[in-house]
């Protein structure tokens, strides 16, 4: 099984890889959604954790994006909330397809427990 | 037969000498006062059974004496017969006073013969002079007489319809003439206040000033007013009135002009400008906060990810006990750090209230329940059982309840009692009672009552500030944002928060939240720019539609979305047909079916030429974004557009 981490923060990204890999998947990384949808093409993953505020293209996009290529696709959305709140995007990002959202900070455990339920019960 | 009593009442020596002779030969007892003043004093000492009075004289007149007379219970009895020298100009007042005679003053002859015949009358009890005045005959109008009446009634009508109160005092200090304005402000009927001390209708303080002011006045004829101005008014019941008194000089002998003006209300008005500046002070400090809670959450939020995630690999991969241990100590600490970060979150001005529903009363016994479990503190809560149309965010709402219960308990200590009372105000008459900048509308209003230690008075003002209180400072025994909190919460949702610390001890939080359709008149209270307003965004595509709605409601607008052209104008001539246009409408230029954004805003402004429309393009280059104002669009907008570009917008337009 496969997961692609699509988060602007390098830091985010290692402690994602560790935890997923831990957790025994293989993981992908991309800086941003663009990257993401690129990196997903040339080597499909089960699911996407993904950040919902990046520069170049944002969560709500990649999320809706992913969803019309990758219809079985499982997605987690996490944010930390810009300028509009942290919770804001949140509910956007459920209804546009996303089938788990959280917010920062969040327990790792959790985290990896939501995964592995997706993927199984998937 | 017992003599009969009289009293003459006349400032002319002569006529009271003449009238006393007639009496006293008519074997009445008589006693004789110069003024009206003079007759009260006289009518105490020993009440007469009939009294002959002049009109006009100094100090209190017949007219008022009468008045007196006839609105006293005690002496509404009194056979009153009125000699007046005014009887042809001025018959109205002669016969005004409910006199059982009325004598014009005429010759010495005529008003003897009119006296016994008065007298002869008590005898038989024949009351009610019936519109008629004896004496008469012989007598012709006097034009100077009845031009000095006129200015003496003109005198009375300005003074009557003074907003100040005016008092002529004797030099004793007694009140001789109150205009209408003195005697509300006395809340006295005249009957009582005239002939009354001043000092005896002022509370204790005044009435010694006022004594011993007096006694030098006469003492020393040192004329110097007697002033209590704006900074020491005198309370008169519960308006707070300042008084002037002027001693004037008047042959060897003084009277004294009292104004008398009620400062209550200008009082009370800048007592509500200094809360409200308080207030507003105090949300300035608040918005400094907001704006570093916002910049801090998001940062602080991935780092204390990115640490606690490490620190719970970490944890899964050590298998030595003590540095489990260590690692342990360091996740407590991140937990605590995870909860004020949060905490610190609602301050920031783009944490939005998620407002729905609320049923108050069961949240309030709900919190109450919980906090209070572990401590011996009773409770009891009243009001609020019926159903509030008020919606608040229920997360932030307790966090209100939860933060001021844990103050209560903290400052109870072991024992003690909460009170809670629910219950609906109007907000203008609520700012009206405490002086505080309440919101006007209609508003519930929760009172939270402990019965704790209290506070001083000077610390009510500061227990909102951030970073203040009265507990120990620490992570865990609360950082002082408990009811820095409460205030930014209840701001949030329109609301206001104040805190009093009655004199019977104990501690009183008032809370106000606005109930719908109610309306918050302030601006400056106002919840932002876009509150209320209507926008309409069409957009082909959904996450563009539901982003823009996110973003607009932001901003507390109310969003309507269409996916094409036609929908929208569909639901813009909805909205005409209904009298309430969209405030706001946001068209996406290129869609991939149906009407586009231009033909749209050609239809809408043809339904409605004073619509606010904005063209949205992906393509910033496109001629219309370019020229957006010869395509009667008030503004322009490139996908995409980001949170700036929207709050702009609302600034500009909503």
């Amino acid at each position: 099984m496969r997961v692609l981490v699509i988060d602007d923060d390098e830091q985010m990204r290692i402690l994602l890889r560790q935890v997923m890999e831990w957790a025994g998947y293989e993981v992908t990384e991309a800086g941003d959604g663009r990257e993401g949808m690129h990196k997903q093409r040339k080597q499909p993953a089960d699911l996407v954790i993904t950040d919902l505020i990046m520069p170049e293209q944002e969560g709500l996009e990649t999320i809706t994006s992913l969803k019309k290529e990758f219809p079985h696709i499982k997605i987690i959305a996490i944010s930390g909330g810009g300028r509009i709140g942290p919770e804001a995007y949140l509910p956007a990002a459920q209804e546009l397809g996303a089938d788990r959202v959280f917010s920062k900070p969040f327990d790792v455990r959790e985290l990896a427990g939501a995964v592995k339920e997706l993927l199984e019960n998937g | 037969m017992a003599e009969i009593k009289a009293l003459v009442v006349d400032n002319s020596p002569v006529i009271r000498k003449i009238l006393c002779y007639v009496l006293e030969g008519e074997g009445c007892e008589v006693e004789a006062a110069e003024d009206g003043l003079a007759a009260l004093d006289c009518i105490a000492r020993r009440r007469p059974d009939i009294i002959f009075t002049d009109l006009i004289m100094p100090k209190i007149d017949g007219e008022k004496l009468g008045y007196i007379i006839r609105n006293t219970p005690e002496l509404q009895g009194i056979f009153l017969v009125v000699l007046s020298g005014v009887a042809l100009e001025d018959n109205d007042a002669t016969l005004g006073i409910g006199a059982d005679v009325c004598i014009a003053k005429g010759t010495t002859i005529t008003m003897q013969t009119h006296v016994k015949a008065a007298l002869e009358r008590y005898r038989r009890n024949q009351r009610g002079a019936n519109g008629s005045i004896e004496g008469l005959e012989g007598l012709y109008p006097r034009e100077v007489t009845k031009e000095l009446l006129i200015s003496k009634k003109h005198r009375e009508v300005i003074l009557a319809r003074m907003a100040e109160g005016v008092v002529e005092l004797n030099h004793q200090g007694r009140i001789v003439m109150a205009n209408s304005a003195a005697l509300t402000l006395f809340n006295l009927p005249e009957a009582h206040v005239l002939g009354a001390a001043l000092a005896q209708l002022l509370p204790e303080a005044g009435r010694e000033c006022v004594n011993q002011w007096l006694a030098q006045v006469a003492g020393a004829a040192d004329f110097t007013p007697l002033v209590f101005g704006y900074d020491d008014p005198i309370l008169l019941g519960d308006r707070q009135v300042t008084f002037n008194l002027a001693p004037v000089p008047e042959d060897d002998t003084f009277f004294i002009i009292g104004i008398l003006q009620d400062v209550s209300r200008r009082k009370m008005l800048e007592q509500r400008q200094r809360q409200l500046e308080k207030e507003l002070q105090r949300i300035r400090k608040l918005d400094a906060m907001s704006l570093m809670a916002s910049g801090i959450s998001h940062d602080f939020n991935n780092l204390l990810t990115i640490v606690s995630g490490n620190l719970e690999m970490a944890r899964y991969i050590s298998r030595d006990g003590g540095v489990n241990q260590l690692l342990n100590e360091s996740a407590k600490a991140l937990d605590l750090t995870v909860q004020l970060i949060r905490q610190f979150t609602t301050f920031s001005d783009n944490y939005l209230p998620q407002k729905s529903h609320v049923q108050l009363r069961s949240l309030i016994d709900a919190v109450l329940a919980h906090e209070l479990a572990p401590t011996g503190i009773g409770c009891q809560v009243t009001g609020g059982e019926e159903e509030l149309a008020i919606t608040l965010d229920p997360d932030l709402i307790r966090q209100v309840f939860v933060n001021l219960t844990q103050n209560a308990v903290d400052a109870m200590g072991a024992t003690g009692r909460i009170e809670v009372i629910l219950d609906r105000v109007d907000g203008a008459e609520e700012a009206a009672r405490t002086g505080q900048p309440v919101p006007s509308g209609e508003l519930v209003r929760i009172t939270f009552h402990d019965s704790g230690p209290g506070l001083a008075p000077a610390l009510a003002e500061q227990v909102f500030d951030p970073y203040f209180s009265t507990k120990q400072k620490g992570a865990q025994k609360g950082m002082g944002l408990g009811l820095t909190i409460v205030h930014s919460i209840v701001k949030k949702h329109g609301g206001l928060v104040w805190i009093e610390s009655p004199a019977g001890g104990g501690c009183t939080v008032y809370l106000y939240f606005p109930l719908q359709n109610s309306v918050v008149t302030d601006p400056r209270f106002a919840a932002r720019a876009g509150s209320g307003r209507r926008v309409l965004v069409m957009d082909d595509e959904e996450m563009m539609r539901l982003i823009n709605r996110k973003m607009f409601e932001h901003y507390g607008c109310m969003v309507s979305v269409a996916s094409t052209g036609e929908e929208a104008v569909e639901l813009y001539s909805a909205q005409m047909a209904a009298g309430k246009p969209f405030d706001l409408t946001l068209l996406d230029l290129r869609v991939h079916s149906g009407m586009g954004g231009l033909d749209a805003s050609r239809r809408i402004a043809e339904l409605h030429p004073e619509a606010a429309m904005i063209a949205v393009s992906g393509d910033s280059g496109s001629e219309v974004i370019q020229r957006f104002a010869e395509y009667n669009f008030v503004s322009a907008l490139a996908k995409p557009f980001s949170i700036d570009a929207v709050e702009d917008i609302v600034s500009r337009f909503l």
